[in-house]
């Protein structure tokens, strides 16, 4: 093991900051992202329309049922091809980083949609009465009085979905992306290609990961504890 | 290349050069690829990941003050166990299954100069991986099972261990099973990750088809997709029908 010259040399650390500033990065985007998708098609799964709520179960569907990395490999090298035969012309460059923000935001976005539709079945149907008896439009009941109560009740579930989301940004590693939009795998893979040495990154990105996930789950089982409290006030 | 020929051997994998088999391991095991890989690699990480899962959850187990590993104040003392066990699985869930892949193919060398052939570093971290997982869900099996019954049972004279294995398993093994199902679909899209150590199964074959046929990845890749898809989807059906019979019976009780 040598630590002092595989992670803490000079070009190499820096690296690995860089990858674990874009780690979190991916995190955020993916997770404003798919948590706005996963509203969306949650919304529609609860539409009286049958047309949207078909399209909501088969999005969920779809998405919830593909693994990441080969939707995300499809998405970087099977989009392009089609591109290319579509229009004559390459996909532009600088693609690569929105689409695996796309493809783990589809991903994910599927899974939240599930979790929040059950969360608001969670909620006692009286709420949407009473909302309704108040002269509230349906649509107003759903965001304003039904969501915020269905979000304290599906908290645990999501937060653990978002972390799950947040190690998936490992993934990246597998795909063509340039060098400054590598996560913190992908660089460490970079110090493996320069130095052979994989052991010593490959542990540092680890332990990044680690610390982020085992964080972040601390502050979600705080969070939920507190809104389980308030869930149980209202009943 | 025909279509049919592409999806034969996204099914079934190229086959192994004779000079990479190791004679001293299955051989059967390290010729498959493909889709059977993928499934045979799942089966495999619940034939070793499950035993670990029912021992992780039973160190841990230790609601109602009823732990059933160690005594309190001796060397296996029922806590500290818990805690050890808590720490190996909250670590290893807190790793992505990427880089939980890659240290079993770079690590072993590295540090003990073991070298393994590539298909027992995917079966082991792919039983660790879902041991881990597993443990979760039979742990809360377990606390889900009603203490009535279990009283019942003691009263009845049966012993610790005959209430955990005759009356507590079955009875959590039943309600356990949609989430268990839903933790194989999980396992068998997680094994693409695979790929990248150039273990033969589904998405590597498609990498491997693709170097004679560049023309065709967008398309080999739709249908690697498609066939994972069939098979999570038959499998995410099968849960739903599983979860929605078992309500049924809970209702009717």
């Amino acid at each position: 093991m040598d630590f002092r010259h595989y992670v803490f040399a000079d070009p190499y650390f820096g690296w690995l900051l860089r990858g674990v500033a874009v780690t979190l990065l991916i995190a955020v985007l993916t997770t404003a992202a798919s948590l706005l998708l996963g509203f969306m098609v949650a919304s529609r799964r609860l539409s009286r329309q049958p047309f949207w709520r078909t399209a909501g179960v088969v999005y969920v569907a779809v998405f919830r049922n593909l693994p990441p990395l080969p939707l995300l490999l499809f998405l970087l090298f099977g989009l392009p091809q089609a591109f290319r035969a579509a229009t004559g012309m390459p996909l532009p460059a600088g693609a690569e980083f929105p689409l695996l923000i796309a493809g783990l935001s589809l991903n994910t976005s599927a899974y939240l949609a599930e979790t929040i539709r059950s969360g608001v079945r969670a909620v006692p149907t009286e709420q949407w009465d009473a909302g309704r008896v108040l002269g509230l439009r349906p649509r107003t009941v759903l965001l304003c009085v039904i969501y915020p109560q269905a979000l304290r009740i599906a908290l645990p579930a999501l937060g653990t979905r978002l972390i799950h989301n947040m190690k998936n940004s490992s993934l990246a590693l597998a795909l063509p992306l340039p060098v400054g939009c590598m996560e913190v795998v992908g660089q460490a893979g970079r110090i493996a290609g320069q130095t052979f040495a994989w052991t010593e990154p490959l542990l540092f990105a680890a332990a990044v990961y680690m610390t982020l996930a085992l964080s972040l789950g601390f502050v979600v089982s705080r969070l939920s504890r507190g809104a389980q409290r308030r869930v149980e006030v209202l009943r | 290349m025909s279509f049919m020929e592409m999806l034969h051997t996204l099914l079934w994998g190229y086959p192994l050069p004779s000079e990479m088999v190791d004679p001293r391991y299955p051989l059967f095991l390290q010729q498959l690829g493909g889709l059977w890989l993928a499934l045979t690699i799942t089966g495999f990480s619940f034939l070793f990941g499950g035993p670990l899962a029912l021992v992780l959850a039973l160190c841990r187990y230790d609601r109602h003050g009823a732990s059933l590993v160690g005594q309190p104040g001796t060397k296996l003392d029922r806590r500290a166990i818990s805690f050890l066990a808590t720490a190996v699985v909250e670590g290893f869930q807190s790793i992505p299954i990427m880089i939980l892949v890659l240290m079993a193919f770079y690590l072993p060398f590295r540090l003990l100069g073991l070298r393994l052939p590539a298909i027992v570093m995917a079966v082991a971290v792919f039983s660790i991986y879902n041991g881990v997982y597993l443990s979760g869900i039979i742990r809360l099996g377990l606390s889900a099972v009603e203490t009535g019954w279990l009283d019942a049972a003691r009263t009845l004279g049966l012993s610790t261990w005959q209430v955990l294995w005759r009356i507590r398993l079955p009875i959590a093994m039943r309600a356990m099973l949609p989430a268990v199902l839903g933790q194989a679909i999980t396992v068998f899209k997680d094994t693409s990750v695979l790929a990248v150590v150039a273990v033969g199964e589904l998405t590597y074959t498609a990498r491997q088809v693709q170097v004679s046929q560049p023309a065709n990845y967008g398309l080999l890749l739709l249908l690697v997709l498609l066939i994972y898809w069939s098979v999570a989807a038959a499998g995410s059906v099968l849960v739903s029908r599983l979860d929605a019979a078992w309500r049924k019976r809970l209702a009717g009780q």
